[in-house]
């Protein structure tokens, strides 16, 4: 056996059994520090949390700069995303896996916006059913099932009801 | 779940420091290293621990970080003066030669050095490191073989035989 096969370097040349030495001393000859668990933990959790908000404040913000666009084109028949009754028929609740949750609120989401948000929770889109309802903007999110406070996790399949045209 | 973590970083970070040790050749580095490849295990640990080898699972994040990090920190710092020194003729002989080889194997580039640290130090096979670092065996057997050579290159008293009677010989 050599090192040039594909077989373990048991057996090998005087260099290569230098080379381990040389390696195993060096990694042994240094006193592994300690890596905090719970704390790697804990900052793992939190960047989730931050990461999930941002994504849904910038979704949240486009929602408003879109309905402030419309409401400035559209004159007085613009409908807004903030007319929307916010309830928790359209709030989502995700659980992640180490037991925290977070709300979601899609109430006056473009339902586009809202898919693709799902993605990035694992989370899979279900059924889109429109509904006719008044004062409300067309193929905005006014509903979500299951809805708070039941939890959804990765995996799950959520469907929504829209506001028909 | 989050108990299953605790006592992996517990069991398994020292070895994996070691391995950062061996592949950065700086502690700061190799912690550094270590620190963020259990973050990274951290947020898929549902699925690493599921696996049969959550620690072969782990090291492949390592060495896939350490070479990505390499070519990010290649761009922006210069590369430290300690590997150099090793090639000079002059200090050999008043250096220790293990301390002299652990040195030249920092000058090799990443990805040559990472094969030759999963072998010699990991002690894994052809399949093994070609599965790690997501190339082909023959890919491995050729950077292992390069590698081995200009370190062999440098350290004439230590090889032996001559690098082409070696090759011929396992033809």
């Amino acid at each position: 056996m050599t090192s040039y096969g594909d077989a373990r370097p048991s057996g090998c040349t005087p260099f290569e059994e230098e080379l381990m030495n040389a390696m195993n001393d060096y990694a042994n000859a240094s006193e592994a520090p300690g890596f905090d668990a719970p704390g790697i933990v804990r900052r793992t959790r939190r960047r989730r949390a931050v990461g999930i908000a941002a994504v849904a404040t910038a979704l949240i913000l486009a929602g408003g700069g879109t309905a402030l666009a419309t409401s400035a084109a559209g004159g007085s028949k613009a409908a807004p995303s903030s007319s929307v009754a916010k309830s928790d028929a359209a709030t989502m609740v995700y659980g992640f896996s180490d037991g925290g949750t977070v709300k979601i609120d899609f109430a006056g989401w473009y339902v586009g916006d809202a898919k693709n948000y799902m993605l990035k929770t694992q989370t899979k889109v279900g059924t889109i059913t429109k509904k006719a309802t008044p004062r409300c903007k067309p193929d905005s999110v006014i509903g979500v099932s299951p809805h708070a406070p039941k939890v959804v996790k990765k995996g799950d399949t959520v469907n929504f009801t829209v506001c028909a045209r | 779940v989050e108990t299953d973590f605790h006592g992996f970083v517990a069991a398994r970070s020292a070895a994996l420091f070691r391995g950062a040790l061996v592949l950065t050749g700086n502690r700061d580095a190799a912690e550094d290293l270590v620190q963020e490849t259990l973050e990274r295990a951290c947020r898929k640990w549902r699925t690493i621990s599921a696996k049969d080898a959550p620690d072969a699972y782990v090291r492949r994040i390592m060495v896939n970080l350490a070479n990505d990090r390499w070519r990010r920190f290649r761009r922006t710092v210069p590369q430290p003066d300690g590997p150099e020194r090793a090639a000079s003729g002059d200090e050999y002989g008043q250096v220790d030669s293990r301390d002299q080889l652990v040195r030249a194997l920092q000058q090799l580039p990443m990805r040559m050095r990472t094969v030759v640290v999963l072998r010699y130090f990991h002690d894994l096979s052809d399949i093994e490191i070609a599965a790690d670092l997501d190339i082909s065996p023959s890919t491995v057997r050729s950077q292992l073989a390069r590698g081995i050579e200009k370190l062999r290159g440098q350290f004439p008293a230590l090889s032996g035989p001559s690098p082409r009677q070696h090759t011929e010989g396992i033809r």
